[in-house]
């Protein structure tokens, strides 16, 4: 909202600066962007941003009233003429919808000529950042902005049958509005209509047709009350904004009605020729109940923490335009005027008492604080936890949208089954929350590719969306890790691709960090993923997967280089029994160390191997771990050759060389045996 | 057997034609864990214990000599252990592997520091929520202008997601009673035109704090020792009377950020308001939707934007970073 400066000083004494006055309001809550003069017209021009629970700002008598009650100063609102109006002239009005229009009331005057406003008017107007046009155009525009109320002004000779019907608008009703711009109705539009069609869009615009122009001789002028909602909705359907909807969305005064018509016709007689003004006719009525509310004095005190002395409250409360009908020394009564339909309670008054007095001048003090029992097992420790180990492991966090496009999810093959789709999305593309981490993370690879960021290893902790039967969807969190091109080596270690075993030895590395072990590994078609995919499974239940980018996801994202990806649970992991860090006792005795090498079939796997060594190691095995694999040259097409590492220790003694050879004797006949691997 | 003295001999000639690659291995073959003298020293047990004790002092004498010549000779030819003198030791170092958090998520946990250290508790909320928890628990009556700042998507099933954390307050308070302190970090949407500084999805964070004596000056309170634990002592803030549904009264919070702007005539500092924060007292009608008692309780709450808050500090001027995660922009953090 544009102010004028010059127009504000009308109605109350200013001698601060107008920098002064921007700040002054802004720290009231008027929040004033800029000041800027206006050259052409010698004004200064305060932009201001008005919060929708002030529509009584949007004017400068509202806002005039403020800076009464920041400076103590009385305002001086215009007073209206009396005058005698001609009874025989005047419309019929007929209202057939009382409660989108609890009152309507029109003036017609008679034989008016008119030119261009005079210059303070116009120069008004331009500050406001309007263009004059005319007399009685100029007029309701300013009314409008000088008391908040909306006005509108028709050619009345344009009427069709001199009648004013507000109604429903008909099915499909065609409305031509003064911006050149056709509106086909809905039957929940309220319109003003002469005997034949809407001449207004009710509160929102007025018609093409019946419009003043330079022409006009005879002139209608409305000033009503709306039903905001009514209004709101219409603008909405039209998306068609103008003053008039956004003062009548946020109500407007009730008692602004009859003044502002009033002030509309004393301003057109003061400036133009009127030849005869009519009668006012109306229908409906507003209600006039005011609200009176009971403030104690002690809440005050309790909420700012800052003791007010009554007097000032009141002063306050009556700068502000409310009437303080009963001091005692314990609580106040105060009747609210009607164009302050924001204040309801007593805290709305103490809001007003603080903002007038000053938020800065209320002291600052850090609470005594009681202790609170704090749940411990909270899922963003575990985030948070994670977040930082990735980060030190050599992974990049990312942070993507969390919708997803539904084609794209169902060309993936994903289970689009219990999606959430969204109504109203902000782009056709991003139609669904989602409900996998992996197109996300597609996005974000294809993203980086395309700047060509080929080495990759990222991870995103967020959360997918799945319809539930029982009302709102299921929220589950996720870890996504994604790894792809080479290793982020040094110059001293060669270079290689990142791989599947990358992958995994991270997610492993995070579970045990969460206090999951004996993890299982198994061989599975898992969404969006193939082979090597597995599933990940930690006391019976599934945590997630890890697994090679398959093709028709590669092809919708349009990726070549391989990517592996693993998706963990971590509601799953959060409802998992923890081990607990322990400590063991450090060893006394030294530990003989033996490596074994076997030449085994592809088809056999490492870990039942690694498995048979622990079982016949039995309690001597301290440990065994696998530190070599080879394939290829030198070795047959369907070999493998695998080596491990044991360790073999006794809490009771240092073992004897010879003992311990019996042992790795044992165990490599077991394992040549079974697996009928060679010895290297 | 060597004995004492012959092995002296033969030391004194290898010393004479000692290279640095040699000394190491005389150390190893003389003074290591199986080296000569060692041998020689366990061997003591082998004698009457009355020749021990000059056969002890006979070979240590024998180590202490052994050990200077070798010292010596190393400070002489420089250290054995040291390779090559042709070490280009401007190759770079190799670095460790390291990756990094998200500038947003970097955000968030530096702010949660903060709170906590206050003992505020952290609380996780749901995105897809109802108009119960998102508006009318809140205090922000359906179909009301005031709805026009918390523009919303509605899904499918006619629920909606969260177009701000504050819906975590009546969730909290539903269950707890105070007192509380609550910090609530998380993703939340609205179907605002995309530009630099305009997204669908961005992040706040609230907090809360809720007890019988809470008053408009704690509020200012805390929340000056929050900022200046972010942005240090010399933080210069302002509290301004502003509008929100859900709290009552209600304050924006402006900090002024100075910043560096080169011109023809030089660099110039300009400064001016920002607003970081929107918070207040929590309206009665919260605590009311929260089924506590009218009156019983006070508090404050405050909603932070994390985009913007990161923006300012690192200095990023397009909002759409963040989304696009681009390595180059990530590794920057």
């Amino acid at each position: 909202m544009k102010l004028s400066l010059n127009w504000l000083k009308e109605y109350i004494p200013v001698a601060q600066s107008p920098k002064k006055i921007g700040e002054a309001l802004t720290m009231a809550g008027l929040e004033i962007g800029s000041v800027e003069n206006v050259v052409e017209v010698s004004d200064v021009v305060l932009e201001g941003e008005i919060t929708s629970n002030r529509p009584d700002w949007l004017s400068h008598l509202g806002v005039a009233r403020e800076l009464s009650a920041l400076s103590g100063k009385k305002i001086k609102v215009p007073t209206l003429s009396r005058r005698k109006s001609n009874a025989k002239l005047k419309v019929t009005v007929t209202n057939q919808s009382k409660k989108k229009c609890p009152y309507y009331s029109c003036v017609v005057l008679k034989d008016v000529t008119f030119g261009s406003s005079p210059e303070f008017l116009q120069k008004r107007l331009i500050t406001c950042g309007l263009r004059p046009i005319n007399l009685i155009v100029d007029v309701t525009n300013y009314v409008l902005l000088e008391c908040g109320q909306p006005l509108h002004a028709f050619d009345l000779d344009l009427l069709a049958g001199q009648q004013i019907i507000v109604r429903n608008a008909k099915p499909n009703e065609k409305f031509i509005a003064i911006n050149d711009k056709t509106y086909v109705l809905a039957t929940e539009d309220l319109v003003i209509s002469d005997g034949k069609q809407p001449v207004a869009l009710a509160g929102v615009m007025g018609g093409k047709e019946s419009e003043v122009t330079g022409t006009t001789k005879n002139i209608l002028i409305e000033s009503a009350y709306f039903d905001p909602l009514t209004v709101r909705h219409s603008s909405r359907r039209h998306a068609l904004m103008s003053d008039s909807s956004y003062r009548f969305e946020r109500k407007v005064d009730v008692k602004g009605v009859d003044w502002a018509r009033q002030r509309a016709v004393d301003l057109i007689c003061q400036y133009g020729t009127v030849g005869d003004v009519g009668v006012v006719s109306s229908t409906g009525s507003l209600s006039a109940r005011k609200t009176t509310i009971t403030l104690k004095i002690e809440d005050i005190q309790n909420i700012l923490a800052v003791p007010i002395p009554s007097a000032k409250v009141k002063s306050i409360l009556t700068h502000l335009g409310c009437i303080v009908k009963s001091t005692s020394a314990s609580s106040m009564r105060v009747e609210v005027p009607s164009f302050r339909h924001d204040l309801a309670d007593a805290i709305d008054l103490i809001e007003e008492i603080a903002r007038i007095y000053g938020y800065d001048r209320i002291p600052e003090h850090l609470p005594e604080m009681r202790m609170s029992s704090v749940s411990l097992d909270n899922p963003l420790a575990y985030e948070i936890q994670a977040r930082d180990l990735l980060c030190q492991w050599g992974l990049r966090e990312i942070v993507p949208y969390s919708f997803s496009n539904f084609e794209e999810v169902q060309k993936m093959g994903l289970n689009t089954k219990e999606v959430v789709r969204l109504v109203n999305p902000r782009n056709a593309e991003l139609n669904m929350m989602r409900i996998s981490m992996l197109d996300a993370m597609m996005r974000v690879i294809k993203n980086n590719m395309n700047h060509r960021n080929m080495d990759l290893a990222l991870f995103e902790i967020g959360r997918v969306y799945r319809q539930s039967s029982t009302q709102l969807p299921n929220e589950e969190r996720h870890i996504c890790l994604a790894m792809t091109g080479q290793k982020q080596r040094g110059w001293i270690d060669p270079q290689r691709e990142m791989n599947f075993f990358d992958l995994k030895g991270t997610v492993v590395r995070l579970l045990d960090e969460f206090g999951i072990d004996g993890l299982v590994f198994k061989e599975s078609q898992c969404e969006g993923l193939c082979a090597p995919c597995v599933e990940i499974i930690a006391d019976g239940m599934a945590v997630g997967a890890i697994g090679l980018v398959n093709q028709t996801t590669a092809e919708v994202f349009d990726v070549d280089q391989p990517i592996y990806v693993s998706d963990l649970n971590l509601d799953v992991i959060l409802q998992m029994k923890k081990k607990a860090k322990k400590f063991t006792p450090i060893a006394k005795f030294p530990h003989v160390t033996r490596d074994i090498a076997l030449l085994i079939d592809q088809t056999i796997k490492s870990v039942k191997i690694e498995q048979k060594i622990k079982s016949v190691g039995g309690n001597l095995l301290e440990s065994v771990v696998l530190f070599d694999v080879y394939e290829g040259k030198g070795i047959p097409s369907d070999k493998r050759s695998v080596a491990f590492r044991m360790n073999f220790r006794s809490d009771a003694r240092t073992l004897e060389a010879e003992e311990v050879n019996r042992l790795y004797q044992k165990i490599t006949d077991v394992i040549t045996s079974e697996f009928k691997a060679q010895i290297r | 057997m060597d004995t004492i003295q012959q092995l002296e001999q033969e030391f004194s000639q290898k010393l004479s034609d000692l290279t640095p690659e040699t000394a190491e291995m005389l150390r190893i073959e003389y003074l290591g864990r199986k080296g000569k003298i060692t041998q020689l020293l366990h061997r003591i047990g082998e004698l009457p214990p009355e020749e021990r004790k000059g056969y002890g002092q006979s070979v240590n004498a024998l180590k202490q000599k052994v050990e200077a010549a070798l010292t010596e000779h190393s400070s002489q030819s420089g250290d054995t252990r040291s390779q090559k003198s042709n070490i280009d030791i401007t190759l770079p170092g190799v670095e460790p592997e390291q990756g990094s958090c998200h500038p947003i998520t970097q955000t968030i946990e530096e702010f949660i520091r903060v709170f906590q250290r206050m003992g505020f508790e952290i609380v996780d909320g749901r995105e897809v929520e109802t108009e119960k928890y998102n508006f009318t628990a809140l205090n922000i009556p359906i179909d009301h202008p005031a709805r026009d700042a918390f523009d919303t998507f509605y899904t499918e099933k006619g629920h909606l997601l969260r177009s701000q954390t504050s819906t975590v307050q009546v969730r909290v308070m539903e269950n707890r009673k105070p007192p509380l302190r609550i910090i609530a970090p998380g993703r939340v949407y609205r179907p605002d035109e995309i530009d630099a500084s305009h997204s669908s999805m961005f992040h706040q964070v609230e907090g809360f704090m809720v007890d019988e004596k809470i008053t408009f000056a704690d509020l200012k309170g805390v929340l000056r020792l929050f900022l200046t634990e972010i942005f240090g002592k010399e933080v210069k803030i302002r509290f301004r009377p502003h509008f929100f549904p859900f709290t009552e009264p209600s304050v924006e919070v402006d900090m002024m950020w100075v910043r560096k702007q080169i011109t023809s005539g030089g660099t110039v500092q300009k400064s001016q308001w920002l607003e970081i924060l929107g918070a207040g007292q929590i309206h009665p009608n919260v605590f009311k939707a929260a089924g506590y008692p009218k009156g019983k309780y006070r508090g404050f709450a405050f909603g932070l934007g994390v985009e913007r808050m990161a923006m300012l500090r690192l200095g990023i001027n397009d909002i759409r970073y963040f989304y696009e995660n681009n390595l180059d922009f990530l590794s920057q953090f």
